[in-house]
């Protein structure tokens, strides 16, 4: 495949990030086993970079690996 | 973790390939035919009961050092004080409000049940341990609850150690 068209048709894989204003959703296996990574990463983001970043008490973590990893929903509502 | 959402560019999707296979060997019990397979009761019994008591994948309290002798002596450590060690990296575990490993409140808790019973991902937790339950029987091992019994501790240690050979 030549070079450009390679490039073209991984431009349906690029995503947009947007520059400020996330909404941050944690991860289960970075909270457990290096959580002070958490905590500095916010701190580099609010602190630092001066960005606005919400996170929820009620977001619940472990949708990647629930949906992807060992679970797959059976039935389809 | 999208990766598999998204088709390659040649046009397939190996992870979900995998994802649906896993599905059906668990729904027609075909996973207790193998080591590897078999284990999937004691990822459905940690991993998949954790994100239902708790709303992680992953949790402290449930982690023993003894099951991961790898850790070495410093996991072992920090699962003794974890209390502390988490307040001086900043968690906040157990607590409530946000922040690392917060306490999920239990509304939210009963969502992902609801999650889980609507979309057959209960069921499919039954199955599994139908299914493990009767390979027990069949290997005449003790089944039991949770990781303290024969068949459980077989599964989590068993390793033939051919399954990268080529032979």
């Amino acid at each position: 495949m030549k070079a450009e068209g390679k490039k073209r048709i991984w431009l349906d894989y690029q995503k947009e990030i947007a520059d400020d204003r996330f909404f941050y959703v944690r991860s289960c296996v970075r909270q457990n086993f290096f959580p002070a990574s958490e905590k500095v990463f916010l701190q580099i983001m609010k602190d630092e970079l001066g960005k606005d970043v919400f996170e929820n008490a009620s977001h619940t973590t472990a949708r990647a690996l629930a949906i992807t990893v060992m679970w797959f929903p059976s039935k389809r509502q | 973790m999208y990766v598999v959402r998204y088709p390659l560019p040649q046009g397939n999707a190996p992870g979900l390939l995998i994802t649906v296979l896993r599905a059906v060997s668990q729904d027609l019990g075909y996973f207790i035919e193998s080591e590897k397979g078999r284990q999937q009761l004691a990822i459905k019994r940690t991993v998949g009961e954790w994100i239902l008591k708790y709303g992680y994948c992953l949790y402290p309290s449930e982690i023993k050092p003894e099951a991961h002798p790898e850790q070495g002596p410093v996991w072992e450590w920090e699962v003794e004080h974890i209390h502390e060690v988490m307040d001086r990296l900043g968690a906040n575990y157990q607590k409530t409000g946000p922040g690392i490993l917060r306490s999920v409140p239990d509304e939210d808790l009963k969502e992902l049940k609801k999650i889980f019973d609507v979309t057959g991902g209960t069921e499919r937790f039954r199955k599994i341990e139908e299914y493990s339950r009767k390979k027990a029987d069949e290997m005449g091992l003790k089944f039991g609850d949770g990781d303290d019994n024969e068949y459980f501790m077989h599964i989590y240690t068993t390793n033939n150690n051919k399954h990268t050979s080529r032979e």
